[in-house]
């Protein structure tokens, strides 16, 4: 293998190999701007408990 | 809110109201958590928000009783008395159900917030979100009690709201879900929040100390891919305030 097919074919794999993880991340950055599943919101004022659980959805 | 509810929406809350009962046995859903939610509605724009219930004692003295009629007025918001003509065959076509007489306005309304509250039920084991839309079916509801898991899955699959809160400032522990004994009601202070209705139901389970699993009609939604059961796939986040 020449020099210069050997830098492309090493640039192709860490790109192939990386891109998984690179969509993973994606996919947890994506889901974390979304916000969470699920809110638990405990506390003794039921009008703020609400007002905290949506807020915590995402308003 | 606002990401739930548009300005203009006309927006339906379906709280428990199903039991001529004072909030403090949690029979039914708390009159503090309708009224907040009520209230976020408007602020968020809402043109009207309106509170409905099929309730199994008479509707006037649940709506007065339950403490949501006057939670309703101070926020603004309409009491709905269900009209009989209002029902409308809606095809179903699941495994218990193929069709069923709904109410109108659940699919009329731009949003749609489900607002039960977590308590025993006798033959469900739990009553939490799913078993709430109990009380939008006319005609003679209490015949699905014979394939009851199924059948709440088939109206999960036709009724999608959009957020579901549950409410657990006060759970009932026993003698479900009718109660009666504060004994049995045991104080958390909690809501749960979530656009899955599936999830907020298998996490309302373990509020009694129970596995999404447990309950029927959550692991067959789950098997239909109506929803999230396993929490370990959630991203759950507690608050305390």
């Amino acid at each position: 293998m020449k020099r210069r097919d050997f830098l492309k074919w090493t640039a192709l794999s860490s790109a192939g190999l990386a891109l998984p993880c690179g969509l993973a991340a994606l996919g947890r950055m994506a889901h974390a701007a979304r916000g969470p599943d699920l809110v638990v919101v405990r506390g003794t004022s039921t009008p703020q408990i609400v007002r905290a659980a949506l807020d915590a959805l995402g308003g | 809110m606002k990401r739930f509810v548009a300005a203009g929406d006309v927006v339906v809350l379906k709280p428990n109201i199903g039991w001529d009962r004072a909030p403090q046995y949690a029979a039914t859903t708390n009159p503090d958590v309708v009224g907040a939610l009520a209230k976020l509605c408007y602020e968020a724009g809402a043109k009207k928000v309106r509170i409905l219930d099929n309730p199994v004692n008479d509707a006037r003295r649940c709506y007065r009783q339950s403490g949501i009629a006057d939670a309703a007025a101070t926020a603004g918001a309409e009491m709905v008395y269900m009209d009989g003509r209002k029902y409308r065959d809606v095809r179903l076509d699941g495994k218990a159900l193929k069709s069923w007489p709904l109410y109108g306005e659940i699919f009329e309304a731009d949003k749609v917030i489900n607002v039960p509250v977590a308590k025993t039920h006798g033959l469900s084991g739990l009553t939490l979100g799913m078993k709430n839309w109990m009380g939008i079916m006319g005609g003679a509801r209490f015949r699905v009690h014979q394939r009851l898991d199924e059948s709440l899955v088939d109206l999960v699959r036709v009724i999608r709201p959009a957020l579901t809160v549950l409410d657990a400032v006060r759970i009932l522990t026993a003698n479900g879900p009718t109660g009666g004994d504060l004994s049995d009601v045991k104080r958390l202070d909690t809501v749960v929040a979530g656009t899955d209705q599936v999830a907020v139901d298998s996490f309302g389970a373990t509020l009694f100390g129970m596995k999404g699993s447990d309950i029927g009609s959550v692991r067959l939604a789950a098997n239909a891919g109506l929803g999230v059961m396993d929490l370990s796939k959630l991203q759950i986040k507690k608050i305390g305030v």
